[in-house]
This record gives C-alpha cells, structure tokens and sequence, in this order.
C-alpha cells in the first residue's frame, strides 16, 4: 500500500460510508403549524437521547428548538431492570380530581390515555421508539421529571382558541420510552408537573387489562390507524355517516358478529370507534366517515347473510348500531359488510381478516 | 460534500429551520465518519442545534458554527467515552455491504486516534483546505499538515 493508495482508500471508503448513511431530516417548514414533531433516534440506546422540537410562535416565525433529554438513573440490579424493561405503558397513578378517563387505545406509533373533566383535557402518550411526529412548540421549560430532564412546551400558533391551546411535558423514561402529557385548555406549569410525577408504568399485560376492563377496542397495527377511541363521540350532527371498521376482537367466547357505527357529519375524519361492550356486543367496530348510510349488507362467500337497518344505540342515542350474528365463528374471515345509501348503492365495504 | 462547506441558503432569507433542513444530513454524515455510529453521530449532530439555536442572534455564518461546535462535540464525546465504547461505536454500527477492501480502511480508521481521524475527516471527506481545517481546531497550519501526513503515515501501517 502506498501513500497514492492510502488516499485513494480512504476517499472511497468516506464516500461509501456517507452513502450508507441514510439520514431522514425532519421538514419542518412543511408541516401544519399544529402538528408536533418529536424525532427519535431509530434503534436502542443506551446514549442520552435527542429530541428535536420544531417552534412557530407565528405564520412568520418559525424557530426551531432542538432539546435534548437525558435519561437518568443509578445501576440496577438484573432482574429489577429486566422487570422494568416490561413496564412500558405509562398510566397515572393517581387521575386528577375531577378528570374521568373518556378514551384509550394502543397503536403501532403510541398508547394513549385521554382523560377529561368537561373542559379540559389531558392525554397520556406512551410513544414507540420509532415514531416520528414533528411538532413546533415553545420551549418553556426542561424541568426535571420522575429524575429525568424533561421538556415542557406550549403550542401557540396563531388564531387558536385558549381552549386549543396545548401544554405538554415530555420525557424519556428509560431509552426508547418517551412519555408525553398533554394538556389542551388552561394548564399551568405546575399543575401538569405534579400529575407528570404521578405517572406510572404498567406492564403490556397490565395494559392490555386496562383496554379490557375500560371496554375499548385495540387497533391493529397493519390498519395504522391512530388510536384514540372515544366514546363520547364528539362533535356528531343530525346526519349519520358510517364509520368503517377497524379490526380485531379482545373478547373470547363470544359469538361473531359485525356492528356498525354511525355517527354525524362533525365527525368526519375524526377516528373512533364504538366500545366492546358485554359478551354477545358487536367485535368489529368502525372507523372514518364517508357517507350517510341507510343500510349494511353482511355477506360470506357472495351470500348475503343479512341486511340490516342501522338503529339508535340506547346507550348513545347519537349512535346508530346495527349488529348481527354470524353463523360460524371458524368462518368469520371474509366475512363482508357492505354500506349502502338510500339508493341501495354501496358506498364503502369492509371484510373481517 | 459541498452541502458541508456550503452556506445554507443563498436565495432565501437563512433562519434555523433553512440551515437544520440543509446541513442536518451531511453533518449527521461527517460525524459518523469520525465517530462511527449513526445513533452517536445523530445524537452530537441535535445538540450541535442545540448551541445554534441558542447562539443564533449573535452567529453571523451558522454553517461554520456548526461545524466547529459537531468538531468540538465529536471530540468531547470521544475524550469521555472509554477506548472501548470507541470502538464498540464503529463495531456495532459498521456500514453494511460495503467491498473488503473498504471495510477493512473503515476497521483501520476506528483504530486510529481521535486527532488524526478528525483531520483525516475534514480533509479527504469534508473536503476542506488545510488552512480552513486549522480554523476549525483552532491550531496552527503546521500541526494540521504533520496529523494528516501521520494519520496517514499511521492508516497506511494498519492496512499494510
């Protein structure tokens, strides 16, 4: 090897290496002024993690915050950290007064807790590693957190309402755990740290517990859907529209059966989905609005099972549900709903897996 | 490699998020070609942003900042971190596909010191003049000149 070949070499290899880097810059200036960002590093580490926060105080102004949040924490005994490494799910221990839990639900990006006490509203995002959200929001704190530095942001855009306004407080866990509470309304600081201490975290069993014992679905992650269930369904008009289904049964021993939920115009594009309710309740629930609908057909294999005329839900007046039994729980797969108008013209269909 | 000498917008008024879009990737890039990981080189790469942005009203040329604050971070990282978190860096990270022969030039870098992998980065990747790579480390020519003659001197004994 000589020196020509030494230069040679290593010029190749700085210029195969970069190409072997692939960077995903986030781009911010891009996104709409309410969406926020958060960029994870992309596998396990053990390194203080680094987030970057996009900031626009203004259509004109946009800044961004790039904070860094280092996680903490002496050595620990194996089987504590193993132990720990299981309680991925944040939760709170203790729930404001006042505030009730409105929704949950888990997805491939978040697991997410909203509670509500009619006026304000706090969310519990537990989000995987992986995710990527880029959010502008200003810095207005790096607080310390459960022994972790955190970030405590305000969401100020333009022209928002004092009831839109998000608080947040964030954090890493443990590596590959950030935690986020977000408060929309009027938090103060303070008020939104000391319920930050109070978060604890469950265990995937413990979690898929909570889901159960609250009577929401789980969202499949192939559907990328985001999961925030709501039953208290907000926002729906005198029009009905269909929500078309996202999948999967917690339930057991349960008969098959497909249940539609409709609901208002005001819902449109809002994802939600009506609650597992006692056994023998519909186990497919519904998702986005595309239309009103006036009946759903359920067929297998071109038979047409049944056609059913969506009902007011007594426990939802606002909801209409129409449910019906299949004949055969080992042949639920291909099982076909059919959405239909009020000219009988099918506007949206949807099989079980 | 011109994105890393380059100044971040030309035609557009330069704010933080014009010069994070630009530089980000080649300096997440760089970083790596000294540090050896991804993950570490993303890591020092945001908290270069960190300092600019908390720098901003007083930095008339962001992408020299920049480079100099990634140089400096690079180089504290690689002062705390053990010799064996060096090395694991490079090892647990390594360029995946890459012909033997560069593979074998990558091992050798991570086996080289700090110093004379940094000034090996600036000069044959980063692309930039002796004397500019001087201003960086805050050092004289002379000692520019003598790394880079022995980090190859040095780069050239691995490989033989």
């Amino acid at each position: 090897v000589n020196d020509a070949d030494v230069v040679d070499r290593l010029t190749r290899t700085y210029a195969a290496v970069a190409a072997a880097t692939p960077v995903s810059v986030p781009d911010a200036g891009e996104l709409p002024p309410t969406t926020v960002v958060r960029v994870l590093p992309t596998r396990p580490s053990r390194r203080p993690l680094v987030w970057a926060a996009g900031a626009m105080a203004a259509a004109a102004a946009v800044l961004l915050a790039v904070l860094v949040a280092v996680p903490r924490g002496g050595p620990k005994a194996d089987s504590v950290e193993r132990l720990a490494t299981r309680m991925r799910h944040a939760t709170l221990g203790v729930v404001p007064k006042g505030f009730g839990l409105t929704s949950i639900g888990t997805s491939s990006d978040a697991d997410v807790l909203r509670f509500s006490d009619g006026t304000r509203e706090l969310r519990v995002v537990t989000a995987r590693e992986s995710a990527k959200n880029i959010g502008f929001a200003v810095r207005i704190g790096q607080p310390i957190v459960r022994g972790h530095e955190a970030i405590l942001t305000v969401q100020t855009p333009a022209d928002v309402p004092p009831e839109s306004v998000g608080t947040s407080v964030e954090w890493i866990e443990r590596p590959g755990i950030p935690v986020r509470l977000f408060g929309t309304g009027t938090w103060e600081a303070k008020e939104l740290l000391d319920i930050a201490e109070k978060v604890m975290m469950v265990s995937d069993a413990s979690w898929a517990k909570l889901i159960r014992n609250n009577g929401f679905a789980k969202v499949d992650p192939a559907t990328d859907d985001h999961a925030i269930f709501d039953p208290t369904f907000p926002g729906i008009g005198a029009e009905k529209h269909l929500h078309r289904s996202l999948v999967g049964s917690l339930q057991t021993g349960v008969g098959p059966r497909i249940g539609c939920c409709l609901s208002g115009a005001g819902a449109i594009g809002v994802p939600f989905t009506n609650s597992v309710g006692p056994s023998g309740e519909p186990d497919i629930y519904l998702v986005w609005a595309t239309a009103p609908v006036a009946s759903v057909r359920i067929s297998l294999g071109g038979k047409v099972l049944a056609t059913v005329t969506p009902v007011a839900d007594p426990g939802i007046p606002t909801i209409k549900v129409a449910s019906v039994a299949l004949p055969d729980a080992s042949r639920r797969q291909g099982v076909v709903a059919e959405f239909l108008d009020a000219n009988g013209v099918v506007i949206e269909t949807t099989s079980l897996p | 490699v011109s994105a890393i000498r380059g100044v971040a917008i030309a035609t557009e008024p330069v704010t933080l998020t014009s010069v994070y879009r630009d530089r980000y990737a080649p300096m997440v890039r760089l970083a790596r070609q000294i540090v050896g990981s991804v993950a570490i080189a993303e890591e020092l790469t945001q908290d270069a942003f960190v300092r600019l942005q908390g720098a901003w009203d007083r930095v008339d040329n962001p992408a020299a900042f920049l480079n100099t604050t990634l140089i400096n971070l690079c180089r504290t990282w690689m002062k705390r971190a053990s010799a064996g978190d060096r090395l694991a860096a490079f090892a647990a990270d390594s360029p995946v596909g890459l012909p033997l022969e560069l593979d074998e030039t990558w091992q050798a870098l991570s086996r080289l010191p700090d110093k004379y992998r940094i000034v090996l980065a600036l000069r044959f990747y980063a692309d930039l003049p002796e004397a500019e790579i001087a201003t960086l480390l805050d050092c004289r020519l002379g000692t520019v000149k003598s790394q880079i003659h022995r980090g190859l001197a040095k780069l050239k004994e691995v490989l033989s």
